[in-house]
């Protein structure tokens, strides 16, 4: 596989999203730490205790070797040897106790912090994705906005919780074990100085260096995800062309792409790591070189050098710590930088501020001469003017791709006119709030979707407010009453996944109850395109009929007997009304409408168009 | 095709064990000369971790030497040149871990390569068993990732074996340095395998109920995003929202709960080895002081008994993220095991198809689990006959279709090609005089010429008369770099309509003599579509057609009709 054809798997994840710097990053999850400050704050109060108690040990230890040694007095006030030595070590035992009720309630406390706060996300992430355009979900299947919200935010967690503790009480410990050097033997620490800046700058560089890598190995693995399902999916072509070697070839090609990136990223971090192993031995080195002749010339005693030894010790620890987490806040990094990629995202056909609730429907929705640009450039629509009175249908047709789909887009307000505008009883669509002109609309989707859930809660689309009696009034609207009652558990019937325990021509029927539970205003119905038995189609029709009797609909309609019950027929083709007017007057004008007609509606076998 | 479920071992037996271990060897096969590596890597590892509380010992034996004016600073730097070494020798024994990170990778990769492999070669029954969204986490979730088969087979093991040796070592100097103080270090093991049985229940519970909840969500979202459009037009997204705030809100407790019984496990354990310290400072100090135990050591084995806390928590470790790893090794095994007859599906004989004179199908029947689909279907196509085939959604057309490309195995009934059965005739020869398209248009993430071509010769005629009689041409002229254009995954790169029409050029490609199209010219629009059949049609007059088609025109296009009704019963 060529670089070109590696890149371009890789190249066009995520474009839409904008990408966010750490520091952005930090900004952007700072209300998620505000709204726990309190916990925050008994979390830093308790971690300053622990520190302190932590830096209590190797004093005490110095204390006691110096007692036992009788080198030099002690500078606590204990007695002189045995008794002094158990005094100090019960002094210890109390530090160290104390020490580990502390860290007991500090992980019990950030755990509570990491899990709520990535709770919270969660939800702000499902509530944003739910309210993104449908040219978003083109790009992001279930599968992966699954993975944002699920796997994304868990790797959040740690950064929330456990690491963000570590990383605060590291700089922490790092920052009081220096003082206390500094009061220990000043010489000495100034000495250190150097080393320590060496390592800090080495760890800012290293830090951004190695982010890359991971950045980069995690785009070749969903890569892979990617072919893989894609090569599952299309299982049937694989094998009738006998392409399982080509399929396993690309798969070697990406695998093997993420394993080179991988090991440099795993090479640079344990160097890293090795470096620090080295530093820390070295810095000791320096430490007993100096101390060695303060020691004989008694200047310092070994207990003081030993507790030094051990802050430095101390000192290296938590930058261990860090380049230990370093992969693990990369990673955080990583995710929420796909996190707040979705949550800056923001829908095309934003409310006005000065929107207003879109007041029920009285007279007629109007398109008045509306042009629409998906790209900017070709015109999916061009001027397309016509009126949906109150009380009556029009029927849309024409070929693929003609500006159907795009009418309806528009007037769900998924997409706004590039010139033109739609209006409601005379009021621009853009001046009133969007949920609340949905709220008036029945759309029923051209493919059937059923959740997984109860037959009742897929036609109320999970409003439990919607009575039961509302629910079977919806279903009788369609004929679809019968459906209900021939189940013993009536609307309570689970459905399995996709509703594949119904026919098809059923699944329609719940489909088409649910534009009926709230008694819609203006009814837009996107027709199935695929066929069911004469019996279900009849059936369908039937409703379709009696629904459409008086009530305002538009209808992309792909079923001849749907047609003729409109008031108006619209033949759309690139992007223009071509024709317009009732089924017999189309039909005797001879024109595209009839050609349609007579390719797609002819009979079959003594059908009954 | 599956195996005998009586076969698998219960978990957590010897059987059970000497299984996974023997997966586990399988897997390491390829790799069995970086085995000595990484057992000579941990040698110096542990070795390395050894050495320097050692050294730091006789240093310090050796500045008390040097306070009490017994010995010369010329010493004291000897050691300090021995210690920078130790921290050389350190700093190569860290790079280590990223050597046993390449190991992982690479079993990582041969893992999922070899399981790829497996699951391609599959047959038909296979896929009805596994669906591709499971199949790919197995392929990917399962092996990549912490505590996963990649990590565990190589990490897991290794770092148990370091851990291991390091305690093993560092018992075996403090035993050396102290067996008395040894003795009073050890007090607290005991307790600590006490609690760690304890907590161990209550883990695995924790465990358990937080994957539940997790499960949850993730249906909740699987049915939310796939369903968005209704939820959209339904205003339904707050409702959403609430019932997915009802349900995290039930799966914060289990969360908590996991999260701080891990808290608890860790900090009892970190508790226990530190009593264990303070009796070794205690104990250690007063010896020191009488003169039973000089300073160096008592500091030496202090730095060891710090040395045991890590690899001791690492210890335990290995069980519970072996249990983890193990269950994924067991979906792995599940699909190696699983319909073994293999992907020669339908057609798994040696005789080879030289022309395809007749078609005939009789008494098939074939079910999905308890729904019956076909039931005594029968028909017979002859070379150049053109037959549609109508009838409702659930019918069982596009089960014919597939079951006629050899895509399924037929439960019941004749299947035969010049009235050889189908289990007689070699697949390869069968498949390339068949152009199948089935009714999802599957395209791959690689060039446009690939796609029609998939691996076959390559002939610019045939590739440009296929476009072109799929009404391909002006569009792919159009795309930046024509037939090199690269799709995307997921077919990105041409529209939904472009996808389809690929699908039946790559299946023109090849000539066919049978054309299997399940409902697929919907993609083309009417006037396209005549163009379609007319051009196809005069092109090879003598080809055998079989459409699937809710269109009325297509159908009468065709010489005759078979229209299927739900129970599965036609005759053409």
């Amino acid at each position: 596989m060529s670089p070109d054809a590696l890149a371009h798997l890789l190249g066009e994840d995520d474009a839409r999203e904008r990408r966010h710097s750490s520091r952005e990053l930090l900004g952007r999850l700072a209300p998620y730490y505000r709204e726990v400050r309190g916990k925050l704050l008994l979390a830093g109060a308790l971690l300053l205790t622990v520190i302190g108690l932590g830096l209590a040990g190797p004093f005490l230890l110095g204390q006691v070797i110096d007692v036992a040694t009788a080198a030099r007095p002690p500078s606590l006030p204990v007695p002189a040897g045995r008794p002094g030595v158990i005094v100090l070590a019960l002094c210890f035992v109390g530090a160290v106790g104390l020490s580990f009720l502390l860290e007991a309630s500090l992980g019990f406390l950030m755990s509570r912090v990491g899990v709520s706060m990535v709770i919270r996300l969660k939800q702000d992430l499902f509530r944003k994705v739910l309210s993104l355009d449908p040219d978003f979900f083109r790009d992001y299947p279930p599968g992966k906005l699954i993975a944002r919200v699920e796997s994304d935010t868990e790797s959040l967690k740690n950064l929330f919780s456990s690491t963000a503790l570590q990383l605060l009480r590291a700089s922490l410990t790092f920052g009081a074990i220096f003082v206390c050097m500094l009061l220990l033997d000043a010489r000495t620490t100034l000495i250190l100085l150097p080393v320590l800046c060496l390592i800090g700058v080495s760890t800012a560089f290293f830090v951004r260096y190695v982010r890359s890598f991971f950045v980069l190995a995690r785009r070749y693995y969903a890569a892979i995800t990617g072919l893989i399902t894609e090569y599952l999916q299309g299982i049937e072509v694989v094998r009738h062309h006998d392409y399982a070697a080509q399929a396993e070839a690309q798969l070697e090609h990406v695998q093997r792409a993420r394993a080179a990136v991988l090991i440099k990223a795993d090479f640079f971090n344990y160097s890293f790591w090795g470096f620090f192993g080295f530093c820390e031995v070295a810095t000791a080195a320096i430490v007993i070189g100096v101390g060695a002749e303060q020691v004989r010339q008694g200047t310092l005693s070994v207990g003081t050098l030993v507790v030094f030894l051990e802050y430095l010790r101390q000192v290296f620890m938590p930058i261990q710590l860090l380049s230990e987490f370093v992969s693990q806040v990369q990673r955080g990094f990583v995710a929420a930088g796909r996190i707040f990629g979705i949550l800056s995202l923001e829908t095309k056909v934003p409310d006005a501020p000065d929107a207003e609730p879109a007041p029920p429907l009285e007279q007629a929705v109007c398109f008045e001469d509306v042009r629409f640009s998906y790209d900017g450039q070709t015109e999916a629509l061009r001027g397309v003017s016509f009126e949906i009175p109150c009380g009556k249908s029009i029927a849309l047709v024409g070929p693929s791709g003609g500006g159907k789909s795009t009418l309806v887009q528009l007037l769900l307000r998924y997409q706004d006119p590039s010139a033109g505008r739609i209006t409601v009883d005379g009021r621009d669509l853009r001046q009133l709030q969007r949920r609340s002109w949905r709220a008036q609309l029945g759309y029923v989707p051209q493919e059937v979707y059923l959740f997984p859930g109860t037959l009742g809660e897929n036609v109320s689309v999970f409003d439990a407010r919607a009575s039961e009696a509302q629910l079977m009034a919806a279903c009788r609207a369609v004929e679809a009453e019968d459906l209900v009652r021939s189940r013993a558990a009536g609307l309570d019937t689970p459905l399995v996944e996709r509703g594949a325990n119904l026919s098809l021509g059923e699944r329609q029927l719940v489909s088409l109850a649910r534009a009926f539970v709230t008694e819609p205003r203006l009814l837009v119905l996107d027709e199935a395109t695929s066929s069911v038995d004469p019996e279900t189609e009849g059936r369908i029709q039937r409703s379709l009929d009696r629904l459409l009797a008086g009530r305002t609909a538009l209808i992309v309609a792909h079923r001849l007997e749907t047609i003729r019950a409109c008031d108006e027929i619209l033949f759309v083709d690139q992007g223009q009304i071509v024709e317009r007017g009732g089924h017999d007057e189309l039909w005797a004008r001879g024109g595209r409408y009839r050609k349609l007609a007579e390719r797609q509606f002819a009979p079959v076998g003594g059908g009954d168009a | 095709m599956s195996a005998p479920a009586a076969a698998k071992p219960v978990e957590g037996s010897w059987s059970y064990l000497r299984g996974k271990l023997a997966w586990m060897a399988r897997c390491w096969r390829p790799h069995l000369h970086l085995v000595w590596v990484l057992v000579l890597m941990t040698a110096i590892s542990a070795g390395v971790t050894l050495a320097y509380p050692l050294v730091f010992g006789y240093v310090l034996e050796e500045l008390r030497s040097l306070s009490a004016g017994d010995a010369t600073p010329g010493r004291v730097g000897e050691l300090v040149w021995i210690l920078i070494a130790v921290g050389v020798a350190r700093a190569v024994a860290a790079l280590y871990p990223a050597f046993r990170a390449w190991v992982n990778v690479r079993i990582d990769v041969f893992t999922r390569r070899d399981y790829f492999h497996v699951v391609l070669g599959k047959g038909p029954a296979f896929f009805t068993r596994f669906r591709s969204g499971d199949l790919v986490t197995r392929l990917t979730d399962d092996i990549t990732g912490y505590p996963k088969i990649g990590w565990f087979c190589c990490s897991g093991v290794f770092r148990a074996l370091e851990s291991g040796s390091r305690v093993a070592c560092c018992l075996g100097v403090m035993l050396y340095l102290s067996p008395g103080l040894s003795a009073y270090a050890l007090i607290p093991v005991p307790l600590m395998l006490a609690c760690y049985l304890l907590l161990k229940k209550h883990l695995v519970r924790a465990v358990e109920e937080q994957r539940e909840a997790s499960s949850t969500t993730s249906d909740h979202l699987e049915a939310a995003f796939t369903g968005v459009t209704v939820v959209q037009a339904g205003c339904a997204e707050e409702r959403l929202c609430e019932k997915l705030a009802e349900q995290l809100a039930e799966r914060e407790g289990a969360e908590v709960r996991l999260a701080q019984l891990w808290v608890l496990f860790s900090i009892f354990f970190q508790g226990l080895n530190v009593v264990g310290q303070l009796l070794v400072v205690l104990v250690g100090g007063l010896w020191v002081m009488d003169g039973l135990l000089s300073l160096g050591d008592f500091f030496s084995f202090y730095l060891y008994l710090g040395l045991l806390l890590g690899p001791m928590m690492d210890l335990p470790n290995l069980f519970v993220t072996g249990r983890q790893a193990f269950v994924c090794m067991d979906r792995l095994e599940e699909l190696e095991r699983y319909d073994l007859r293999g992907a020669k599906g339908a057609f798994e004989g040696e005789r080879p198809l030289e022309r395809l004179e007749q078609l005939s199908v009789r008494g098939l029947r074939y079910a999905y689990g308890e729904q019956p689909v076909l039931a005594e279907t029968t028909l017979e196509l002859r070379r150049g006959e053109k037959l549609a085939v109508i009838g409702p959604i659930g019918a069982g057309k596009t089960t014919l279709v597939r079951l006629l490309a050899g895509q399924l195995l037929a439960e019941e009934g004749e299947l035969a090609i010049n009235g050889e059965p189908f289990a007689a005739l070699d697949g390869v020869s069968v498949r390339e005089r068949i152009g199948f398209v089935p009714q999802d248009p599957v395209l791959f993430a690689t060039t446009v010429r690939e796609n029609v071509t998939m691996g076959r010769e390559e002939d610019p005629e045939r590739v440009a008369r296929a476009l072109d009689l799929a009404g391909l041409t002006e569009e792919v002229a159009r795309f930046p770099g024509g037939l090199d254009h690269r799709l995307g995954l997921r077919g990105r790169g041409v529209s939904g309509g472009q996808r389809q029409r690929l699908t039946i050029a790559r299946a023109l490609y090849g000539e066919p003599e049978l054309l299997l199209l399940d409902d697929v010219t919907a993609a083309l629009d009417a006037e396209n579509e005549d163009h379609f059949w007319e051009r196809v049609l005069s092109t090879w007059p003598e080809v055998t057609v079989l459409v699937v088609t809710h269109r009325a025109a297509t159908a009468t296009r065709m010489d005759r009709q078979l229209r299927l009704q739900p129970v599965g019963r036609g005759r053409a």
